[in-house]
Order: C-alpha cells, then sequence, then structure tokens
C-alpha cells in the first residue's frame, strides 16, 4: 500500500500554499485562473516551480492590500523539495486538492445565509 | 442448514441464482423470523438458513410470495423487475415465463431444496433459454468469435437454475431505462442478510438521474449503495453485510432488436472499507460526489459526472487531477455551495483510495 499522496496532502508546505491558492481562486478580487492552469500544464519540475514562483507574484500585490498570510520562504523551498522527490504529478494533485476545500469562511457565511433566509 | 448454489462461470446468472433462492428460502419460511444469509464462498454462494423451515405449503399459500409474481414492475423500481428482465420477449410471453417460473418453483420445491442441501445445485447447459435482460452473454454469437459462421445459439440452462435465475434476477437486478437503452446492475454478495438486502433495495433502488452511460449509472448506485449501507451500519449494532463487486451491463435497442453492449465489474470494496471504516467522513465524501452526480445529469454539466465517474471507476493519479481540474473551475466560476464540497478530512479519504489503488 503506497501513502505518498496522503502524505504530501498532509506536508504543511503543502497546506499553507493550497490554503492560498484557495483564496487566490475564491476571492473575486484576485481569481488567479492563469496560475492555476500555468500549473496543470507544468510537466517538469522547473516549469512547475516557475508556475509557482508567478503565483506567488500575482499573489503579492492583492495580499498586501487585503492583508492576508503569504506563504514563507521555507514552505517555497519544502515544496520544491517535494516536487523534486515525489514528483509534478502528486504535488499538484496534493495542491488542488487543498484549493477544493471548502474554508471556516464559507460555512459561516452560509449559515448565516441560512439564517437570514429563515428569520425572513 | 446450508444451501449449495454451485458457481457456472457465467457471473450474472450466478448471482441471480443466489438471489433466487435466497428468496425461495425466505418467502416459503413459516416463522419468518430468521433470514437467509448469502456468503460467497469462492467456487459456490453458500446460502445459510440454519433455523429456518420452509415448506411448499407455507409458501403456496403466502400472500406476498403471491404478489411478487403481479406487483406491475413499471410503477415502483423497487417491485420485481419483471418486464424489463424478459425484455427481449414479446409481451404474452414474457407473461407465460413469469407464471412458469413460479409454477415450478412451487412444483419442484422440495427436490430443488433437496438438491441445493445435499450436493448443491450445478448448471446443465441445455433446457430453457436464459434471457438477454439476465444475463448479456445469453445473445446469439455473443459468447466466442464465430468467424464468419455465424450459427452461435442463445444460452440455455435447465429448468431449475432458470426458474431459480429468472426469480433472483427480477428481484435483485437495478434497471435504468433511458432513451433507447437499458442499464443493469446487480450487486454481488460477499455476506448479506437477505431482510437487510431487501431494507437497501427499498433505499437504493428509487435513486436514479439521466446517465451518460452504463459506467455513469453504475459509479452513482455505488455511491448510494455505500452510503445507504454505511447508515445501517452506524445504526444497527450487528450490521456486518458486505458487496464485493457491481456487475454491470447495458442493453440497447436496434430497430426491433435489443443487443447486449458494454459490461463489466466495479469493485466496491474501497467505497464500503470508507463507509465502515471512518464513516463520519465517509458520509462527507458520499454527499459531495452524490451531488457531483446530481449536477453533471444536468445538461452542459457532463464533465462533472464524467470526471467523478472516471474516478470511481479506476481511482488513479490522472483521474484524480482531473476531477480536481473540473471541480475547482465550478467552484471558482459557477459555484458550488459549501455543504457540497469536501472538507479537510474527507478529500483525505478520496487520497487513501487512490494511494491504496497504486
Amino acid at each position: 500500500m503506497s501513502t505518498t499522496l496522503s502524505e504530501v496532502y498532509s506536508d504543511p508546505a503543502v497546506r499553507e500554499f493550497g490554503a492560498t491558492l484557495r483564496r487566490a481562486l475564491r476571492i473575486k478580487e484576485i481569481q488567479d485562473y492563469a496560475s492555476l492552469i500555468e500549473m496543470e500544464n507544468a510537466e517538469k519540475p522547473e516549469d512547475f516551480s516557475e508556475a509557482v514562483r508567478r503565483f506567488l507574484r500575482r499573489f503579492d500585490s492583492p495580499a498586501r492590500r487585503l492583508k492576508l498570510r503569504r506563504p514563507t520562504e521555507q514552505s517555497l523551498e519544502r515544496l520544491s523539495w517535494l516536487v523534486d522527490q515525489h514528483g509534478v504529478q502528486i504535488v499538484r494533485a496534493a495542491l488542488i486538492s487543498h484549493a477544493l476545500v471548502r474554508g471556516v469562511r464559507e460555512d459561516e457565511a452560509e449559515e448565516e445565509e441560512e439564517t437570514n433566509d429563515q428569520q425572513s | 442448514m446450508p444451501y449449495w448454489i454451485m458457481k457456472s462461470g457465467v457471473p450474472i446468472l450466478d448471482v441471480a441464482r443466489a438471489y433466487g433462492l435466497a428468496a425461495l428460502l425466505s418467502y416459503s419460511d413459516a416463522d419468518q423470523s430468521t433470514s437467509p444469509v448469502i456468503n460467497d464462498a469462492g467456487s459456490a454462494f453458500v446460502i445459510d438458513f440454519p433455523r429456518g423451515k420452509p415448506t411448499r405449503d407455507y409458501l403456496s399459500q403466502d400472500d406476498a410470495w403471491q404478489a411478487l409474481f403481479y406487483l406491475p414492475s413499471d410503477l415502483d423500481p423497487r417491485n420485481p423487475a419483471w418486464s424489463s428482465l424478459f425484455v427481449t420477449d414479446l409481451r404474452a410471453l414474457a407473461e407465460r415465463k413469469r407464471k412458469q417460473v413460479q409454477e415450478h418453483l412451487e412444483q419442484q420445491f422440495d427436490e430443488l431444496l433437496g438438491t441445493a442441501r445435499d450436493r448443491g445445485l450445478s448448471v446443465q447447459f441445455e433446457g430453457e433459454s436464459l434471457s438477454g435482460g439476465l444475463e448479456p452473454s445469453a445473445f446469439k454469437g455473443s459468447k466466442s468469435a464465430t468467424r464468419a459462421h455465424y450459427a452461435e445459439d442463445q444460452t440455455k440452462v435447465d429448468t431449475d437454475n432458470w426458474a431459480l435465475a429468472c426469480l433472483g434476477g427480477a428481484l435483485a437486478g437495478r434497471y435504468v431505462w433511458q432513451h433507447r437503452a437499458v442499464f443493469v446492475v446487480y450487486p454481488v454478495p460477499e455476506k448479506v442478510h437477505f431482510f437487510n438486502w431487501r431494507d437497501i433495495k427499498q433505499k437504493t433502488y428509487a435513486e436514479r438521474l439521466n446517465y451518460l452511460s452504463v459506467q455513469n449509472a453504475v459509479a452513482h448506485y455505488s455511491v448510494v449503495l455505500a452510503e445507504a449501507m454505511r447508515k445501517m451500519a452506524v445504526s444497527r449494532l450487528d450490521f456486518s453485510d458486505r458487496f464485493s463487486n457491481l456487475a454491470y451491463f447495458s442493453l440497447f435497442k436496434t430497430g426491433n432488436q435489443w443487443k447486449p453492449s458494454s459490461a463489466g465489474l466495479l469493485n466496491i470494496q474501497p467505497l464500503l472499507d470508507m463507509a465502515l471504516g471512518q464513516p463520519h467522513e465517509a458520509a462527507k465524501v458520499f454527499q459531495v460526489w452524490d451531488y457531483l452526480f446530481r449536477r453533471g445529469s444536468v445538461r452542459g454539466c457532463e464533465d462533472l459526472a464524467e470526471a467523478i465517474t472516471e474516478l470511481i471507476m479506476s481511482p488513479s493519479l490522472e483521474n484524480l487531477e482531473r476531477h480536481n481540474r473540473v471541480l475547482i473551475r465550478y467552484i471558482a466560476g459557477k459555484g458550488v455551495r459549501a455543504m457540497n464540497q469536501y472538507t479537510e478530512e474527507s478529500v483525505k479519504e478520496v487520497m487513501q483510495i487512490v494511494d491504496n489503488s497504486v
């Protein structure tokens, strides 16, 4: 039995980058589809690292404006190491899986919406 | 006392015979307090019925048994699917076959159970023509290469096994009618109590959507079945039933004739392992998957249905990536309510399935 994908998914660096990608895709002011496509199209580790760097550059400015947390330098190094160890496909699958997960804010917003519906 | 159904090598026929014998034992039991248990023992299905007292007298007077042959199957998908089972026959012939099944099982009751108990029921490939709605390999010319000489006849089986298979097929076969096609799914029992099976059927057989293919239909049914089993396992202390696979095939209409199309087995073990091992996370995964099937059955969203079908049929890294790629676009673009999205723990369970299959 292999546990590579689950292990990579649980890695703190992947978790941090995954959460950042989730915000970058879901916050209306950012909605960075370009980075998603670049990551999906990357085949070699160098291409993937380049896509991640571009993603960080695009994310940097809105993150400062909206006061969002940005991934640390150590997480970036760890992510590159994981790509070298396990390959692009596994790290990318784990990363995008984090972006699929719903955020805590979404839960709260939906609950609030439902409460308002019931009250009205 | 165990009853034996010796496997013939024709998978769906064997499964239908096992369900048929379990139903016959259950409906003929005067007590009605214990359930026959179907066990897969490799070369045979063994039906355990230790405290049962099946008798012919009780069977022939039992209203529920009589009703099995007269309930209109097209009104409710949970009723025996006689008209779908005999889809390749003319209506009058189908009616005659239905009566023949009932009469034969009542008349040959003692001999049939005696054989099943003493040496096991083995199929003799001569006698009654097997219906194409029961087993796809029953069709002419579909068993082996016939080259230029197209002379292979329909599959025939002895009347005892034919009647049992028809009864089991009508009860256990899940027939989903689509435009000029029928998708058929049979859950293959590993260890199943017949009473539990009736509950499971009650809960799952009415769930159906517009499907893109038989694979799409069987993948959705695997989720519905696993969720029903998860709920039963959570609410009952002694629930230990398992299915091993889902056997499926499709029939499509060419002019006036029905022909078999793709067929296969879907291994349902990974889903059941998750449902019974991690019930809380599994509930969330099944909720998301069911949503993907439902939304994917709407025109314009077929990519969702295709992606989730491929992931369930073959949980590989490539199919996980495809599922991720499609779903993330719906979440970011068209929108998906938070209740229909994965949680951290549930997505990890999906990865576990992919990891275990690599």
